[in-house]
């Protein structure tokens, strides 16, 4: 039987390497696709990555076990991903918030939409429309959409309350459906 | 609020809580709405189509070299292993204390004699760590398990009593009287943590099964020249058994490991906030198993549970 996250990182705790390995290993696929989408851009994803495993190595002392591993897990590799974004700051954010900008276009821009079973379109599609929300905004939706955290989780996760969880949600939602709505669809929203 | 200023439909927020089945989104009203109106249910299927978007679209998956380097470096990037007395300063002081507390209290027994001072040299010893009784075998029958923690965990003490080296711990056979509150002497941790490629337990510190309580079953402060005498010397095993004081140490070290993997991932799960008394190791329906004794609540409750993996495989109080 496979052991639990919680027992490896127990025995991680008490110094044993091969348990240590073995969580890194069983996790790593997920905090890379964490920190590619919230960075949105490869390198930095690999870095990011690299960063927020080293944090788990030198900070596993501190999960006391309380709540999920992987609840501790994303956290620290979102919060990995965040940094990564604003020490590099390859790619300018957009300089109004998010909440007041306009969302992504229906269309897509010169993006014309591929069919949905298209991986490398929706791949694009969904870097595009994250790319217009701001990283907080983006974060939410990757821990509610890729990782399946509830809003409690991602509200303790990004250290913010639920109503603010809900509403960047929605946001980036909203944008990734009109990034990948169909060109000629009418552009209905409820106004 | 859930309704846009336009009063008739549903917001963005609102849809979407709902996809997740957020309950502060779902009153009756909303319910009612979408039901009703083609342009909402039209808009929430689109934010349903983001997040399966979102979900189902892959991410670059890392090449295997990527994996390697990634994991090299975030593992050597740990902490370089702790010893044992780093990780547990306070144990140390503990036995520290006992050892402080034999030596000025040995005499004290051997001239005033008697169970009262006994029990004050008892009521000295340290709780923090618990006793490892080694193989107790079948470990199914709770009714024989609880003799054995109850039981072995006695014999235990006296054997040690009887076999201690001079200057070594010597717990008073009183302390066994009542296992449930005897305080036992928290044994040396040279090496006990038994963890993977943590030192070697100490000779004479691993396992010692409850049906091998021979002079030869463990010697206490075994030194290097008690080794050099043999199996017999420093087995925890019974020397009919036919391994060699290696193959033992080896699989004493294994014992050790599971146990204390067990016992920790058990304190941070069921036995949080709980003191470990008693452990060992042996089969429960054929399977390889730990089990662990905590003073927890009040009471003494026993857990067993599978060498890999350290799932409960049985609970109960005695």
């Amino acid at each position: 039987m496979e052991a639990s996250d919680e027992t490896l990182a127990a025995a991680a705790n008490a110094g044993d390497r091969r348990a240590l390995d073995a969580l890194l290993a069983r996790h790593l696929d997920r905090v890379h696709a964490i920190c590619r989408r919230v960075t949105g851009h490869p390198e930095d994803a690999l870095d990011a990555t690299q960063e927020a495993l080293i944090a788990v190595t030198r900070g596993l002392h501190r999960y006391d076990g309380r709540a999920l591993f992987t609840t501790w897990l994303y956290r620290v590799a979102t919060n990995a991903a965040l940094d990564e974004l604003r020490r590099r700051k390859r790619r300018p954010e957009p300089a109004e918030p998010a909440e007041d900008r306009p969302l992504p276009a229906g269309s897509g821009g010169a993006a014309t939409p591929g069919p949905v079973e298209s991986v490398v379109a929706a791949r694009l599609d969904v870097d595009a429309a994250l790319a217009g929300l701001s990283p907080e905004f983006r974060a939410a939706v990757v821990l509610r959409d890729l990782c399946d955290l509830d809003y409690s989780e991602i509200a303790e996760v990004l250290d913010v309350p639920i109503g603010t969880v809900r509403s960047r949600i929605a946001r980036g939602r909203a944008a990734i459906a009109d990034q990948l709505r169909e060109p000629n669809a009418p552009p209905e929203r409820p106004t | 609020m859930t309704m846009d200023p336009t009063p008739d439909h549903l917001n963005d927020e609102t849809l979407s809580a709902l996809l997740d089945g957020d309950p502060t989104a779902a009153a009756p009203d909303v319910g009612a709405h979408l039901g009703a109106c083609d342009r909402c249910a039209g808009r929430q299927a689109e934010l349903a189509g983001a997040r399966a978007a979102l979900a189902a679209a892959p991410v670059e998956p890392l090449d295997e070299l990527s994996r390697r380097r990634l994991l090299a470096a975030a593992v050597k990037a740990a902490p370089p292993q702790r010893r044992w007395a780093q990780r547990h300063p306070a144990l140390i002081g503990s036995a520290a204390a006992v050892i402080l507390a034999v030596l000025v209290g040995v005499p004290f027994v051997v001239n005033h004699g008697g169970s009262s001072a006994g029990k004050t040299l008892s009521a000295a010893a340290p709780e923090a760590a618990g006793d490892y009784l080694g193989d107790l075998g079948d470990l199914t029958d709770r009714d024989q398990l609880r003799l054995r923690l109850s039981g072995a965990a006695d014999n235990s003490l006296q054997r040690d009593f009887a076999t201690s080296a001079p200057g070594e711990p010597a717990p008073s056979p009183a302390a066994g009287a009542t296992p449930s509150a005897a305080p036992v002497a928290a044994p040396v941790p040279s090496g006990g943590a038994g963890l993977a490629g943590a030192p070697a337990a100490a000779p004479g510190g691993g396992a010692t099964p409850s049906t091998t309580l021979g002079p030869q079953g463990r010697v206490g402060g075994s030194t290097g020249a008690a080794k050099a005498a043999g199996p017999a010397a420093d087995s925890p095993y019974s020397s009919s058994q036919p391994y060699s004081s290696e193959q033992q140490s080896a699989t004493a070290d294994r014992d050790r490991a599971d146990v204390d993997t067990c016992v920790a991932a058990l304190l941070n799960g069921p036995a949080k906030g709980g003191r470990l008394t008693r452990s060992g190791v042996g089969t429960w329906r054929g399977r390889p198993a730990v089990v662990a004794a905590f003073e927890l609540n009040g009471g003494t409750v026993a857990f067993v549970t599978a060498r890999s993996g350290c799932a409960v495989l049985d609970r109960f109080t005695y």
